[in-house]
């Protein structure tokens, strides 16, 4: 993401090939922290059969690269059917839709596919309620995003109120949960959201033409044979099941899915379908990076790569939003 | 078929407030039809209701049913006065978003779709702008580009909303010059113009609209005379045919003060 942002200065300077190469040095960069990871942080070949790699460090690796290339796929999608550069699962709402969800089966003792079912379940519903009550209250783009902080809200609040209601035991593996940690990755839970993601993530980029035309209005998309309803419905349910999939497999973790995308379009011309593959490779790495500096940072500590997002995510924001103001940026 | 539209009933209300009410009228195909009025007198209200974008219209397009079973796709392209944001598409790859009903979700463009962007490309005089980023271009660059990509579409009706906006003296006649050529091949052209001299000089029929009523609808001739212009804007204005030269729109201050000159 740092490489995409440093690159920005010299955009349209770059003709679209040159991805190619920028691709290169983040794939090599992907790959040491790899095997950093496997290694428990030495510049060492892993032993594939240490219980600690195959049962600890591998599942977490493949968690933070899945989440994070999940969140800024979703990201992108988001940002093209809203037409606005702040949106995210996490501040519209559809991460804390996938969390009350998950907390909420949690809490009535729910195991197995019903954690991620319920994940996409809520994150569904919450993007949908969003949708339905800006189109009511005719909020136009500053709207939904007001709608889409004030749900996400209501949505934190019921979860509070779940986690209040609940024993210690549950309160406290939520609390760890909600905290965005990929500490607890197991490959126990991949089986069955793995489908959902893969399904959520071949749906959004299937929509990248349409996408392209919704950030032209919806009245141009119309005529150029968009379906805008339906667009948006299954834009909507594309981004409900990334989400979902990530908030199983790691919690919350905010920014990730807003920063990703808009470091990306700063150096990036072309379709939205080639900005939603190319975000979700470097959400990837954002993520694996995140979550190697949490554990690493103030070790023995293991931060939850959360907590780090969250830190990194307001001056990032505050970034964005100066680009914003200076026109620089695009949904 | 004679008539691209068949207008039943069409109506556009907001508030409670009829903005616009028209009955029984007929838009003939191949011709190029230009609604013209003052501000507010619905003329964009109209023609986003002819592209059953607003409002609720009876009828038929190019003899489909329109009104009851939702959006014509297919029939019809359109440049919106204002297009919503800013695109990373490059131009060329904006244009060819136009094919987005001949391509679908997947298909990926051919040899055919290269073609039509090319040709729009140069029609508007973009070939040299066709690797930049939509979002660095000017006002009246992009307003060409979208009215290139409306080209690319191909599609049988062409609807524009004051397209010679931001366009300089010269695009400006090219455009027009380029859509009365789109309707002498077949196509039916309806466009919003504030410039009467335009709308004079290359409309085959003119819509004069007044307060959401339509006050005239027929040739240059018919609608460009005094009393009509004069009431609808609610400004002395002179509209004269030189032998040769076309039509000119006199609306000097001198005009205003009722001192009209005559050939």
């Amino acid at each position: 993401m740092s490489a995409a942002i440093v690159l920005s200065r010299y955009r349209g300077a770059l003709p679209p090939h040159c991805w190619r190469w920028l691709c290169l040095p983040p794939l090599a960069l992907l790959l040491i922290w790899l095997v950093l990871g496997l290694g428990g942080g030495q510049w060492a070949v892993p032993d594939w059969h240490d219980p600690l790699v195959s049962r600890l460090r591998w599942p977490r690796i493949l968690n933070a690269l899945l989440v994070g290339s999940a969140l800024s796929l979703a990201g992108a999608g988001l940002q093209a059917l809203f037409r606005n550069p702040l949106a995210d699962p996490g501040l519209l709402g559809t991460s804390a839709g996938s969390a009350l969800g998950v907390v909420l089966v949690i809490a009535l003792g729910g195991l197995g596919v019903s954690v991620p079912l319920a994940a996409f379940v809520g994150g569904l519903a919450v993007t949908m309620l969003i949708l339905l009550l800006n189109q009511l209250l005719r909020g136009g783009q500053a709207g939904l995003l007001m709608i889409g902080v004030v749900v996400a809200a209501c949505c934190g609040a019921l979860v509070s109120l779940l986690l209040f209601l609940s024993d210690d035991l549950t309160l406290r593996g939520a609390s760890n949960w909600l905290a965005g940690s990929l500490a607890e990755s197991r490959f126990a839970e991949h089986q069955y959201v793995w489908p959902v993601m893969l399904a959520g993530a071949v749906l959004m980029l299937a929509l990248g033409r349409d996408l392209d035309c919704l950030l032209l209005g919806d009245e141009v998309a119309r005529s150029m044979g968009v379906k805008v309803g339906h667009t948006r419905v299954l834009a909507a349910i594309a981004a409900a099941m990334l989400t979902g999939g990530a908030v199983t497999l790691s919690g919350l973790i905010g920014f990730i899915g807003m920063m990703v995308p808009n470091a990306v379009a700063l150096c990036h011309q072309g379709s939205r379908r080639q900005l939603m593959l190319h975000a979700s490779w470097v959400g990837a790495l954002a993520l694996l990076l995140i979550d190697t500096l949490g554990r690493e940072a103030v070790y023995p500590v293991d931060l939850p790569a959360g907590v780090v997002a969250a830190f990194a995510g307001p001056p990032c924001f505050l970034w964005l939003f100066w680009r914003l103001q200076k026109g620089g940026l695009r949904g | 078929m004679a008539n691209a539209w068949e207008i039943e009933q069409l109506m556009v209300s907001a508030q409670g407030r009829t903005l616009v009410s028209l009955a029984g009228l007929t838009v003939p195909r191949g011709q190029m039809l230009v609604l013209i009025g003052p501000n507010g007198a619905g003329k964009s209200s109209l023609l986003r209701t002819m592209a059953g974008f607003a409002g609720q219209c009876r009828g038929r397009l190019l003899g489909r049913a329109i009104g009851s079973k939702g959006y014509p796709y297919g029939l019809l392209s359109w440049v919106a006065q204002h297009e919503a944001g800013d695109s990373p598409l490059s131009v060329a790859d904006y244009l060819m978003l136009g094919r987005r009903p001949a391509l679908g979700l997947l298909r990926q463009p051919e040899q055919a779709d290269h073609r039509h962007v090319a040709q729009a490309l140069q029609l508007m005089e973009l070939t040299g702008q066709a690797g930049q980023r939509m979002s660095r271009l000017s006002g009246g660059e992009r307003q060409r580009a979208a009215i290139a990509r409306a080209l690319v579409q191909d599609a049988p009706c062409l609807l524009l909303d004051e397209p010679s906006n931001h366009l300089d003296i010269r695009h400006q006649h090219l455009l027009m010059q380029h859509l009365k050529q789109l309707a002498g091949q077949g196509k039916t052209v309806v466009c919003v113009l504030h410039d009467l001299q335009l709308a004079a000089n290359y409309a085959d029929r003119l819509w004069l609209l007044a307060d959401g009523v339509l006050r005239c609808d027929g040739t240059p001739s018919q609608v460009l005379t005094h009393p009509l212009l004069a009431e609808a804007y609610r400004w002395p204005l002179l509209a004269q045919r030189n032998a040769g030269q076309g039509w000119s729109i006199v609306s000097s201050p001198q005009a205003a003060n009722g001192m009209f000159v005559h050939d």
